[in-house]
């Protein structure tokens, strides 16, 4: 680029000169637009010096955010770990003496629930299940002398292998009496 | 123009006060010339604020001293107002060789308070390519070499433009200084 020498066109000159001859103020605004700019360059251009207090900051309280996390959970437990429902023991030893009274012995109930469905398939009355239930009921049972029956089933029907049988059994049945409901 | 050194240092050490001296000292100057470039005040003024930001911001890669640090400056608003015509949608009208027909129009004197609004406006109504080639050669003195390196136009195609800017010119300002 060369500077307009003295042999310029006259058009060109009068142009030059009268173009300089422009009224134009200062705008003060323009200037803070252009400090914005130069702002945003230097953030954009040096992000770890534009935010390192921030930065610093919020790494500093992540830090303290997982520690307390950590400490509270920690103390949760323990809390969690005191409370009279006790301590879950999964130990089977049930004669640990450092057992007490507040914790729950595991293998304890397992075996109280064995208990419990061992119990449920005695649906089908036994001896002294109905004792017990003709105690509740009131009901007398009814005696019934096996060795009676036998005598009559041989009046009626003469097999002799079926006699040799009941006569070989005979002293088996004779004093049993049982009970039918 | 000379730019003080003190301005230049403090410009270097990114010193607020001296960047605001700087902005202050171009202003008018620096309005002045993109005026010619641009078509409106706002975008005279967009292309000022672009310039400094540069000017600033690559200030610490001028290598001369304050005798040429203005013409440093110059050069990238220059740039700069080249950058906005090549932005806007007048780039359109960059490879166009056709001028617009506007011979015949002939303004008021009394549209305009100064015959500097007066010429600046006739030069706004240039085609692009004309005013922008017009600027650079009669106004700041670029070959026409250097013309079609920056605008990416061949050297007669620079000459051209530049008769059909001048001969528009007188036109318009002989016709209105005949009215």
């Amino acid at each position: 680029m060369n500077a307009p020498n003295s042999n310029r066109h006259p058009l060109d000159k009068y142009i030059d000169e009268k173009l300089e001859q422009l009224n134009i103020e200062f705008d003060p605004s323009g200037w803070q637009s252009v400090q914005n700019m130069m702002k945003s360059h230097v953030e954009i251009a040096n992000p770890n010096n534009s935010s390192t207090f921030s930065k610093f900051i919020s790494l500093k309280s992540i830090a303290i955010f997982t520690v307390s996390a950590l400490i509270l959970s920690l103390l949760m437990y323990q809390l969690i770990g005191e409370k009279p429902n006790g301590n879950i023991n999964t130990n089977q030893n049930k004669s640990n003496p450092s057992l007490d009274e507040n914790t729950i012995d595991s293998s304890n109930q397992y075996n109280k629930k064995d208990q419990k469905i061992n119990s449920v398939p005695s649906t089908i009355p036994t001896l002294k299940n109905k004792e017990i239930l003709s105690k509740f009921n009131n009901q007398v049972p009814l005696v019934v002398d096996s060795t009676q029956i036998f005598d009559d089933i041989e009046k009626y029907v003469k097999i002799d292998s079926f006699q040799d049988l009941i006569l070989k059994d005979s002293t088996k049945f004779k004093k049993k009496k049982h009970i039918i409901w | 123009m000379i730019i003080s050194s003190h301005i230049l240092i403090g410009c270097k050490k990114q010193d607020p006060k001296s960047q605001e001296q700087l902005y202050k000292f171009c202003y008018i100057p620096f309005m002045k010339l993109a005026h010619r470039y641009t078509q409106n005040e706002d975008d005279a003024k967009d292309v000022i604020n672009k310039s400094f930001f540069k000017i600033l911001t690559k200030i610490n890669t001028f290598e001369g001293d304050e005798n040429n640090f203005y013409a440093w400056c110059k050069t990238i608003l220059i740039h700069e107002s080249l950058d906005h015509i090549k932005s806007t949608a007048f780039r359109q009208s960059f490879n166009t060789t056709e001028p617009k027909e506007e011979d015949s129009f002939i303004f008021a004197e009394s549209d305009f308070t100064t015959e500097s609004e007066q010429i600046l406006f006739y030069l706004r109504h240039l085609p692009v390519t004309t005013a922008t080639v017009f600027n650079l050669f009669a106004l700041e003195g670029y070959s026409h070499k250097e013309i079609a390196a920056l605008i990416g136009i061949n050297e007669g195609n620079s000459k051209w433009h530049l008769h059909s800017a001048r001969e528009k010119l007188q036109n318009w300002i002989f016709k209105n200084k005949v009215k």
